[in-house]
């Protein structure tokens, strides 16, 4: 039997579609220019596909050491920060997920309060200032080394697990090392694994922390290197349209502009398809509490 | 007296070896918490301790304690000071047009979703709609940039259609308008989720129910979706409340320019152009961080309260 539609059901297939390509075609059409050339980008801004692409945009970008090192700046932030977080924020999950004990209620609601309530931009400028790690990547691997709300996430997580395991362990002589590594995180591989994609996210989109702290732009991430290509070669848009050669220059601020945008934006792009069902088991992961 | 005396002393003993035999029973479960608590010390209340400068006159050469205590003066510029009146008030303005104008879209999507039947469609759609939540404001700028571009697409389809090119960004009116429209367009699809999470969790016996009852398509969302995702959508919508001073730096910071700048600045981006761009006075900006923060916190606070009279839980506890 065939399914019947309504037109009811044809309308909202269509709002839904249409909506769908508003998203989709924005990020489209920034690659397209990325491949296109200034005469062609002239004759067809509404593009559906460039029928001679061009690299130079890339060939630009990609000789320019800056986009290197802001790939390896970025790297070497997610080598350290990404591991180091997911521990760390697991460690603090399990002992605050165990059965109250002397302080644990007090700790909890210190780390919590650290949510709703912090220093602000410039005490925490002040504190990376003192503590010399201005200019170092450090500064930006310190900070958000330990989020409270992906720790709370775990610790829902952790809650989840009987305690029946835990009892059995320690009737055998385990002590609660050994129990949260042998037992707890080998349960809790689906949490880890949406964890450390919201922190390497995060990571890859990071740019305010190195801008407050980084002034040496070989030290800059990716974004923070995106962002200055963007934020410059918009002041030379109105000069290139102004111009009597216009037609003639290949390259444009444009095509530029969106090469550097999908350089940063691609490694995101190919692999979200995959891990997006991780994503989304973090939210149902129950509401986030204290 | 005396015996009650000797029992509260013994009672007090008693509780002494309590706890001393609970931090020796669970010394290992400390041992998991000290990174996260060196953590908080050494950055989280350590940063904390810096806000006594707002109550200071900062000299870079005494440091945060030697700085001479000046009380409320910051405060009382800052409330004198029109600029930041205007500033506040377009932070409130904004968020509030964010909570009118974004927050029900999400609502929307995810009711819609809903009721698509095609399995393929919905996941690719899916893919789609959250995708733009996992990119930064810089990237999504950059996009937007290109697409709003003077001879972009958007101003091309006007042009073809006789109108005239505008400078979409550069324009006050459109501005705030650009705002909201870009942030459902990069938000909405990720916050239906959790709304969507909500309506699979519905009874469908309570459609079935509805169905007999002779209720249609709408008749369905209006009388069972809606009532059953309530609670989801008024604690999502008491936590957005909570943040009403938090109106979107990210966002705000990468699309702003010259231009628009006034007509779209907030307290997080006052706040950067004072400290890093003028003269900076990091007292002042200390002080002006400060007053968000107690804000943001009170904010927090009564929310949570009202949630709980109205659901009956809170979002803190």
């Amino acid at each position: 039997m065939k399914k019947k539609y309504t037109v009811g059901d044809i309308v909202l297939v269509t709002i839904l579609v249409a909506w769908g390509l508003l998203i989709f075609y924005p990020f489209y059409n920034s690659i397209l220019v990325s491949f296109m050339s200034q005469a062609e980008y002239m004759r067809k801004p509404f593009a559906l596909w460039v029928s001679k692409p061009i690299l130079v945009a890339y060939e630009e970008i990609l000789s320019d050491s800056k986009f290197f090192y802001g790939y390896k700046s970025t790297l070497t932030i997610m080598l350290f920060r990404l591991p180091l977080a997911v521990l760390i924020e697991c460690m603090m999950a399990y002992a605050l997920s165990r059965k109250p004990f002397f302080m644990s209620k007090i700790i909890n609601n210190m780390t919590v309060f650290t949510m709703y309530f912090g220093g602000g931009t410039i005490p925490t400028y002040l504190m990376i200032k003192s503590y010399g790690l201005m200019n170092s990547l450090a500064s930006v691997v310190v900070i958000g080394l330990f989020s409270v709300y992906n720790m709370i996430l775990i610790k829902n997580f952790f809650y989840g697990i009987p305690d029946s395991l835990e009892e059995s362990a320690k009737l055998d002589g385990a002590n609660d090392i050994r129990i949260f590594a042998q037992i707890y995180m080998p349960l809790a591989k689906p949490i880890i694994a949406t964890i450390s994609l919201f922190t390497a996210v995060a990571v890859w989109n990071e740019w305010y922390s190195a801008m407050l702290y980084i002034s040496d732009s070989d030290k800059w991430p990716l974004q923070l290197v995106l962002r200055e290509i963007i934020s410059n070669a918009t002041s030379t848009v109105k000069e290139d349209l102004s111009g009597e050669d216009l037609m003639l220059k290949e390259t444009f601020a444009l095509n530029v502009q969106m090469a550097a945008v999908v350089v940063t934006m691609l490694p995101i792009m190919l692999v979200y398809p995959f891990v997006q069902k991780y994503f989304m088991g973090g939210l149902t992961v129950g509401a986030v509490k204290g | 007296m005396k015996t009650s005396m000797a029992k509260q002393k013994k009672s007090k003993s008693l509780l002494r070896r309590e706890w001393v035999k609970s931090m020796v029973q669970n010394r290992y479960l400390y041992l998991l918490m000290l990174p996260a608590i060196i953590y908080l010390v050494m950055i989280s209340y350590r940063a904390m301790y810096g806000i006594l400068l707002a109550f200071k006159d900062y000299n870079p050469k005494l440091g945060i304690m030697g700085s001479e205590w000046i009380g409320l003066k910051h405060f009382k510029n800052m409330f004198t000071d029109p600029y930041f009146r205007h500033v506040l008030l377009n932070t409130i303005l904004i968020s509030f047009g964010r909570i009118i104008f974004t927050f029900p879209f999400a609502i929307i999507i995810a009711i819609a979703f809903n009721e698509l039947k095609q399995r393929h469609l919905k996941k690719t759609l899916q893919t789609i709609y959250t995708f733009p939540h996992f990119l930064s404001w810089v990237i999504v700028s950059g996009v937007i940039f290109n697409f709003l571009d003077y001879t972009g697409p958007v101003n091309s389809m006007v042009a073809a259609f006789g109108g005239e090119r505008k400078v979409f960004l550069g324009d006050k009116k459109l501005i705030t308008p650009i705002l909201y429209i870009t942030d459902i367009w990069k938000e909405s699809g990720w916050k239906s989720i959790i709304y969507l999470a909500a309506i699979t969790g519905i009874n469908s016996e309570l459609y079935e129910a509805a169905e007999l009852d002779g209720a249609g398509r709408w008749g369905k969302i209006w009388h069972v979706t809606l009532p059953c995702i309530r609670g989801t959508i008024l604690v999502m919508l008491t936590m957005r409340v909570g943040q009403v001073l938090n109106a979107g730096f990210d966002q705000i910071f990468n699309m702003s320019n010259t231009v628009v700048q006034s007509t779209i600045d907030i307290l997080d981006t006052y706040v950067y152009r004072i400290t890093f761009q003028q003269t900076p006075d990091f007292s002042y900006s200390t002080a002006v961080g400060l007053f968000k923060s107690v804000i943001g916190f009170t904010m927090v606070i009564l929310v949570n309260k009202l949630s709980k009279k109205m659901e009956g839980t809170g979002i803190l506890d």
